[in-house]
């Protein structure tokens, strides 16, 4: 009977426990794991081939000395500013159109979500065509409107902006979505009140639709930050690997990826992985803090 | 109101459309590709396995089985090439039976064999770009092949000299050369008249081409004289080697390419380039140069090997090949690409597997067939008298004279354990900032170099 009774009291959490098991099989596997041995090889010299060394800090030291990182971190920071600040503001503008009562609302909608669905590797390609110096799209609609056409990928003086370009082209539609689930949320009731009381489309938008929308711009400064912050996949592919003309393009995880599997020092590249690490949490902790006194929860 | 936000809106959407919609917006002579090497070969029928099993192979009785991987895209005539190969060995009753598995390109496969090392489950034998090659001696992960190459059957010296330093690591062999290339100049013989430069003789230095080029532009000014996608390792030490310099000391120690020679050498490109007789592309531009070319907009590019079959299908003027212009020491052909080796931690049985495959895939009938079929180097000298090259030469004799001068005038890499992390990493960025003219050569070079020999340490 006793024993009866001790599993009527384990019952209950083990079929918690296997309810969670298979994706905490997934989270060990594929998160805990890598994230632990990369921890311990950041304190290691190992090219991946022959057996690792204990080389105590020597990685973090090194991440003060390297001066193309330091230029590969300005390269990062100049990224991530420019794609999460000008999409956040674009997003909003269009944002608040499209919550209006227009004319094939739907429609636009669909359209600005399309390039988010769209395999960014395979977006990557795409633009590389558009930015063709001699055959591109970009530069024929440049010329077509008389402006300096510009050699886009092929320079180091331009090739992280077009970069940039397209990446907000990319991310503008999933700040829209959550953009309008925020607009979704703010009651009516506010609005017609405030109509009531005589007040204009601007004092609309600046003294109710902001203030109720500010969770929602945190959560997307703070994820987009991150995100940009985390950038490779379009670095890698259009620069055909190699990080754009004199490094223009590189950014940090771009980086990272060349010391592991380029220069095959496992180590170094762990050390980084935990320098973006300690960057995007203190980012997110400053955040988290200046947004108690901007954000309005209701 | 209301209609002109509609209008905004629609404007925006139909922006976001022409990105999505791009890739039937932009021109088909567009480049599409980074991929360096094979993407200007003639496009040929896909074919579905990337795993070669022949099944209609008549087995001997004790066949060994071994795997090699092969850095190749699972489509296209460079894949049908080794396939027939392959088949063809698995037929000849050898007692072994290959199975090819392709990796895609030398990168992946690079990153593929890191891992299978870690995980203890390398394949038997491997094409591995020449350049990673002393990373895995150094490790201990390859067979040395000094004594299986001494059998005299394999006639091991008559390889081709050019083709073979980069084999070695620590005064063991370790490599055999296989798929190798060697940029070439190609230019255009009808300019070269009009411009009043003699066709039949090529500039063989670069004093020479810079008379030439001056003689094109004059006669044509909106026509670059000369291109290539020279902004890289590759194209540089070729370069550094024809003007007697080195990138690295004799014992591979310190880095050298800052000399007065990698100086002068990198100064002669810039010069060019400010005075618009050349155009200097990055290596994402492999294929953009050859259109180029094929187009009249240049007289001579600097270009692999491999595209002078894009160059004959489609040039529609008088067309041919020379060595690229040296320094002081002469032209300089390095060839870059893949070499075969064997693992060290295959059983011993399937190692000489692997070494017979090989051996048959070097005889020299075997190296000028796939040498005909995929435009990379025959590995052997004799295999340019073999009778399928002689009859070939009949068919396209500037293909059989471009791999003639690549043997004659091929010189190896440099060899590094490192030679990524160590060289690569600081070059090439440096390479392109004084390229396009935006550092010093010396300050550049110095500084890059000096990063270099720290990484060497």
């Amino acid at each position: 009977m006793k024993s009866t009774f001790t599993f009527n009291k384990l019952r209950e959490p083990l079929t918690a426990y296997a309810f969670l098991f298979p994706s905490l099989i997934g989270l060990v596997v594929f998160i805990l794991y890598p994230l632990v041995t990369s921890f311990y090889l950041s304190f290691q010299r190992w090219d991946m081939l022959s057996d690792a060394r204990f080389i105590g800090l020597r990685n973090y030291q090194k991440l003060f000395d390297d001066t193309d990182l330091h230029k590969i971190l300005g390269n990062t920071a100049v990224y991530t500013i420019s794609v999460v600040l000008i999409t956040l503001v674009l997003a909003l503008l269009l944002a608040l159109l499209l919550n209006q009562q227009l004319r094939g609302r739907i429609i636009f909608r669909t359209t600005f979500f399309l390039p988010v669905v769209m395999s960014l590797t395979a977006v990557s390609a795409v633009w590389l065509w558009i930015y063709d110096p001699e055959f591109g799209l970009a530069n024929w609609l440049l010329k077509l409107a008389g402006l300096p056409t510009s050699k886009w990928m092929n320079s180091p003086q331009s090739a992280l902006t077009a970069i940039i370009v397209m990446m907000i082209w990319q991310t503008l539609g999933y700040n829209i979505i959550i953009f309008l689930a925020g607009l979704t949320n703010i009651r009516r009731d506010l609005y017609e009140a405030a109509s009531l009381d005589g007040a204009g489309t601007w004092a609309t938008v600046w003294n109710i639709t902001m203030p109720l929308l500010s969770p929602t711009l945190v959560f997307l400064i703070i994820t987009s930050t991150i995100q940009a912050f985390r950038v490779f996949d379009p670095i890698f592919v259009m620069s055909g690997g190699l990080g754009g003309p004199a490094n223009s393009t590189a950014t940090v995880v771009f980086y990272l990826y060349r010391q592991a599997f380029y220069n095959l020092d496992a180590g170094y590249a762990s050390a980084i992985a935990f320098l973006v690490v300690a960057i995007a949490m203190a980012f997110t902790a400053l955040q988290l803090y200046l947004s108690r006194r901007w954000v309005t929860y209701e | 109101m209301r209609s002109f936000k509609f209008v905004v809106l629609l404007l925006i959407a139909l922006g976001v459309l022409v990105g999505c919609a791009a890739p039937t917006a932009a021109p088909t002579s567009a480049p599409p590709t980074k991929a360096p090497a094979p993407t200007t070969a003639p496009v040929a029928q896909p074919t579905t396995a990337p795993a070669v099993k022949p099944t209609d192979a008549p087995k001997p009785a004790a066949s060994t089985k071994i795997t090699v991987w092969y850095p190749l895209p699972t489509t296209g005539p460079l894949q049908e090439a080794m396939n027939a190969l392959v088949k063809k060995f698995n037929a000849a009753g050898k007692g072994v039976e290959v199975e090819m598995v392709l990796t895609g390109n030398y990168g992946d496969n690079f990153t593929k064999i890191l891992a299978a090392a870690t995980a203890n489950n390398l394949p038997d034998a491997a094409m591995v770009e020449l350049l990673q090659i002393p990373q895995l001696a150094n490790s201990n992960q390859l067979l040395a092949l000094d004594d299986l190459s001494k059998e005299a059957d394999f006639n091991f010296s008559d390889l081709a000299p050019a083709l073979l330093g980069n084999s070695y690591f620590n005064n063991k062999l370790y490599a055999i050369p296989w798929q190798r290339s060697t940029t070439m100049m190609f230019y255009n013989r009808d300019m070269f008249k009009a411009a009043g430069l003699d066709p039949d003789k090529p500039p063989l230095t670069w004093d020479e081409a810079k008379a030439a080029t001056q003689k094109l532009l004059a006669k044509d000014p909106n026509v670059v004289p000369m291109t290539g996608a020279i902004a890289s390792d590759w194209a540089f030490e070729a370069q550094l080697l024809s003007f007697n310099g080195a990138l690295l000391a004799k014992d591979g120690k310190s880095a050298t390419y800052n000399s007065p020679e990698g100086i002068a050498a990198v100064t002669v490109w810039r010069d060019m380039s400010k005075d618009k007789l050349l155009s200097i592309r990055g290596s994402g531009d492999f294929g953009a140069v050859v259109n180029d070319f094929i187009a009249g907009k240049n007289a001579m590019v600097m270009q692999s090997i491999f595209s002078r079959a894009t160059i004959e299908q489609q040039a529609k003027f008088d067309w041919d090949v020379a060595a690229v212009p040296g320094g002081s020491a002469g032209p300089v052909l390095n060839a870059g690409g893949g070499n075969f080796v064997i693992f060290g931690k295959t059983a011993p049985e399937k190692q000489k597997a692997a070494w017979t495959f090989m051996k048959w895939m070097t005889s020299p009938e075997n190296t000028a067939e796939y040498s005909i079929k995929s435009g990379y180097l025959p590995v052997r000298t004799s295999a340019l008298n073999a009778p399928a090259m002689v009859d070939y030469g009949k068919q396209s004799p500037k293909t059989v004279k471009a791999m003639n001068l690549a043997l004659k005038y091929g010189k190896s890499r440099a060899v590094s354990s490192v030679f990524e992390k160590a060289i690569n990493q600081f070059l090439n960025p440096a390479l392109q900032d004084i390229l396009l003219g935006t550092a010093d050569p010396k300050t550049a070079l110095d500084a890059a170099a000096k990063k270099s020999t720290d990484a060497l340490q």
